[in-house]
């Protein structure tokens, strides 16, 4: 029996070799946030986003995108709605909201729409019910509850275009088509989010799977935290997303978000 | 216990092993009896360049994959490969211009060649088509002209055609929804030296990426437009 502890998490941002060289800014962006609701459930909101490279201001997209909706949520929880009222109608009202205040933004300055794009991946877990939300590449992850042995799957395969370089942004008038949109009725321990600049290093294309060795090692890293630190924790992380090790096979910018309700078990006792 | 002044090790994470994605290109080449003599020795030339060049560029190296079909008569010179294993054929020039067999023969490469990259789990970049001719057809290219509008407008390819001394670009404007262009002399070198650093910029595009290219219509530039 595993006990209900509570959420740790870590998700850092950063940039990659190709746009340092470009002395572009890093375009992605994450934010993770615990709120405990009126029922004393824990609910974890975790969003990533990742900036398109020919867009202007595609920086500032990332990061409204992943403020508006932790806000968002944050205050429907404190208006008492529960996890499972965070449907696909209720995202494609906040893909709404978003769009407006993005145009507002990009009228002020005198730019198109378009140089603000970029994708988005979002979940809300509670105890018992879990939502996810995602328009574009990049993958949600979770550990799979039916199993024993640690095992991970995801919730959506990365959503491209037929080609590499293709893929879905919020900001096109036509999102709507492109969102997709699923929930677990069910107890997650474990979730990560990540963009695509590291998405072939976590995922097995041809098997269509989760590379499990990726995860298992980062995920164990946390369980075994007693305190949490968040600077000095998303700084360890941000470390090795810069890491040589991970700049030989990607060049993109790139994101990771983890986070764990698991702890070491000692002596078979957590 | 845990001490913040360590880092907190992430470095045990393995990373998967994927394929490259792949950014396939045909040349469609003229090798019709016109060509016979300097156009056909620089043409051969210029491929011999275009897979030092490729072969260069570490991302062009692992990711652009070759395919040849010359024409007179239309023959498949190499299939899809990539630069290390890519041997430039030796191309002789005689016969007609089968243009419109050609460009039909190369839609069909692209076709099966993205059918493998589905099979294996291979991602890819929008293929490039692109013609090289000193003539015109002289069998019924409507067909093929057709084809490559569809492609076009659906962006399942992009095809580009270059006009040698002599080329019909009435025709290639037929055929081309991009402007044709036309070389400049028999700086087939130059055009390669192009096209390779075009592919290299495509094949390192990452989704939302404007691919630019660089202008051959520029005073030292291999290319004129008519």
């Amino acid at each position: 029996m595993t006990l209900n502890k509570e959420w740790k998490y870590t998700f850092s941002s950063v940039v990659g070799t190709s746009h340092e060289d470009k002395k572009i800014p890093c375009q992605d962006f994450s934010l993770c946030k615990v709120f405990i609701n009126k029922n004393e459930e824990e609910v974890l909101v975790a969003t990533v986003s990742d900036g398109a490279g020919s867009a202007k201001f595609s920086n500032q997209g990332s990061s409204l995108a992943c403020t508006l909706f932790v806000e968002e949520v944050t205050k429907s929880l404190s208006n008492g709605k529960l996890v499972k009222d965070f449907n696909k109608s209720f995202f494609e009202d906040w893909l709404e909201s978003f769009q407006q205040e993005v145009k507002s933004l990009a009228d002020e300055i005198g730019y198109p729409v378009r140089d603000f794009a970029c994708t988005f991946l979002a979940a809300i877990v509670g105890n018992d019910y879990a939502a996810f939300f995602q328009v574009g590449d990049g993958a949600i992850i979770v550990l799979d509850a039916e199993l024993d042995e640690d095992k991970y799957v995801w919730i959506f395969w990365p959503a491209k275009g037929e080609f590499e370089n293709t893929t879905f942004f919020i900001t096109d008038p036509m999102v709507k088509k492109n969102v997709q949109y699923d929930y677990l009725a069910g107890k997650i321990d474990e979730i990560a989010l990540f963009t695509d600049g590291i998405q072939h290093l976590t995922l097995h294309y041809q098997t269509q799977t989760v590379y499990d060795p990726f995860f298992k090692p980062m995920f164990a890293a946390i369980r075994k935290l007693n305190i949490i630190d968040q600077e000095a924790l998303n700084n360890s992380l941000a470390n090795f997303l810069s890491s040589n090790r991970i700049n030989e096979k990607t060049d993109d910018d790139k994101t990771l978000l983890l986070a764990t309700r698991r702890g070491v078990e000692v002596n078979g006792k957590e | 216990m845990f001490d913040f002044t360590d880092q907190v090790p992430f470095d045990g994470a393995e990373f998967a092993e994927n394929p490259e994605p792949r950014c396939p290109c045909v040349l469609l080449l003229d090798t019709s009896s016109s060509m016979a003599g300097q156009a056909i020795s620089e043409l051969n030339r210029g491929l011999q360049a275009f897979k030092d060049e490729l072969m260069s560029d570490h991302m062009s190296v692992k990711r652009v994959e070759l395919a040849i079909v010359s024409f007179g008569p239309t023959k498949v010179q190499t299939e899809f490969q990539t630069a290390d294993s890519f041997l430039p054929p030796n191309l002789e020039a005689n016969g007609m211009t089968p243009m419109g067999e050609a460009i039909e023969k190369g839609i069909e490469l692209i076709q099966q060649r993205k059918e493998k990259y589905r099979d294996n789990g291979i991602s890819y970049y929008r293929p490039w088509v692109f013609l090289i001719t000193d003539g015109a057809p002289t069998d019924k290219w409507h067909g093929a002209a057709e084809k490559i509008k569809e492609a076009e407008g659906s962006k399942s390819l992009m095809f580009f055609a270059v006009g040698v001394q002599g080329a019909n670009m009435e025709i290639l404007r037929q055929i081309s929804v991009r402007e044709p262009l036309k070389l400049d002399g028999l700086r087939f070198r130059d055009l390669f030296s192009w096209l390779s650093n075009s592919l290299g910029s495509v094949s390192r595009s990452t989704p939302g990426d404007a691919v630019p290219l660089d202008n051959p219509v520029t005073p030292g530039g291999w290319g004129m437009i008519e």
